[in-house]
């Protein structure tokens, strides 16, 4: 994509699903970052359909995405953010951002990543504009709990579970709630399925 | 029944701060690119100054320091929006209101505290 061949791009990150697929790994760390190029890559041939659905593919395994695999996480949402600027999605843009400078703060040695990152923060710097938090905005802490919330477990339970306070938990909830336009559990656990974010 | 589920619902909604309930059903305009002589970043941090200096419950301080981060304005920015009021708003207000910005901020002030380190 940085040499202008979108071609190939695309064609390299067919193959990349494929050995995923065939290795059965699909639900994995690195899917986020084939489905981000997957996105740019329809973006550029102007199909928007196939490039969100390549960033609901990434939203849904970006949390398997830590400082415990830096250049993953932070290349992936580098990519990623792009596609949702490109798409005039600010506040899904920003979120990304967010989490790429904290995964830098935690990793800082990423050699070109860190300019990539720089590039991209000096161009949303820039935005003015502001979009309401959607489905997009969901940031990867919320993602983690999304899971959750479709079990039996209580707010206490899952706090203890993630080893967070039930004040996260329940601000966390709330956030997705209202990022996802729903006022309970169950609808925000319907509405994820329908989006795509939770396995039916 | 009816009658019940709607109250329920205005009352969750209400709750939750959804907005899109709050514009159509309160009548109130939260959008923040119509204040023309104000980007929505800085008409965004006043808001989350102004939440703090009032007193305003949890959820009001997460949903507007959320709509800062959304405006794009930084931790830092907002966490110094604190400092700043501060001296107006007094002690009280800015130190009631940290855990919960904290919280719209990804950081678990309480779980922070029982660590060992400084995460």
């Amino acid at each position: 994509m940085a040499r202008d061949d979108w071609g190939r791009a695309e064609v390299l990150a067919g193959q990349a699903g494929t050995v995923l697929r065939r290795a059965g790994i699909e639900e994995s760390y690195a899917t986020p970052l084939v489905s981000a190029v997957r996105a740019r890559t329809a973006l550029h041939r102007g199909d928007v359909p196939a490039a969100r659905q390549q960033l609901i593919n990434a939203q849904r395994l970006r949390h398997l995405l830590t400082y415990a695999l830096p250049y993953f996480a932070v290349q992936a949402r580098i990519e990623l953010a792009r596609v949702h600027l490109a798409l005039a999605d600010l506040a899904g843009a920003r979120t990304l951002m967010r989490e790429v400078d904290e995964l830098l703060r935690r990793r800082p040695g990423l050699g070109n990543l860190a300019e990539q990152a720089q590039a991209l923060r000096a161009r949303l710097s820039k935005e003015r504009g502001y979009s309401s938090s959607g489905a997009s905005a969901l940031t990867a802490a919320e993602l983690r709990l999304l899971p959750l919330l479709s079990t039996h477990l209580s707010f206490p339970e899952i706090a203890e579970d993630m080893f967070l306070s039930r004040h996260t938990i329940k601000s966390q909830a709330k956030s997705i709630y209202r990022k996802l336009g729903t006022s309970t559990r169950s609808q925000a656990v319907t509405r994820s399925r329908e989006l795509g974010l939770l396995e039916g | 029944m009816g009658q019940t589920v709607r109250f329920q619902e205005t009352l969750r909604r209400l709750a939750i701060i959804d907005e899109g309930f709050v514009e159509d059903q309160a009548g109130l305009g939260l959008g923040l690119a119509g204040i023309s002589a104000l980007d929505p970043k800085t008409a965004a941090l006043l808001h989350v100054g102004v939440s703090v200096a009032l007193g305003s419950p949890a959820v009001c301080l997460e949903w507007s320091t959320g709509r800062a981060l959304a405006a794009g304005a930084s931790e830092d920015e907002i966490a110094d929006v604190l400092l700043a009021i501060a001296p107006v708003a007094g002690l009280g207000r800015v130190v009631a209101a940290a855990p919960e910005v904290a919280t719209a901020l990804g950081y678990d002030i309480e779980a922070a505290l029982e660590e060992p380190d400084d995460h």
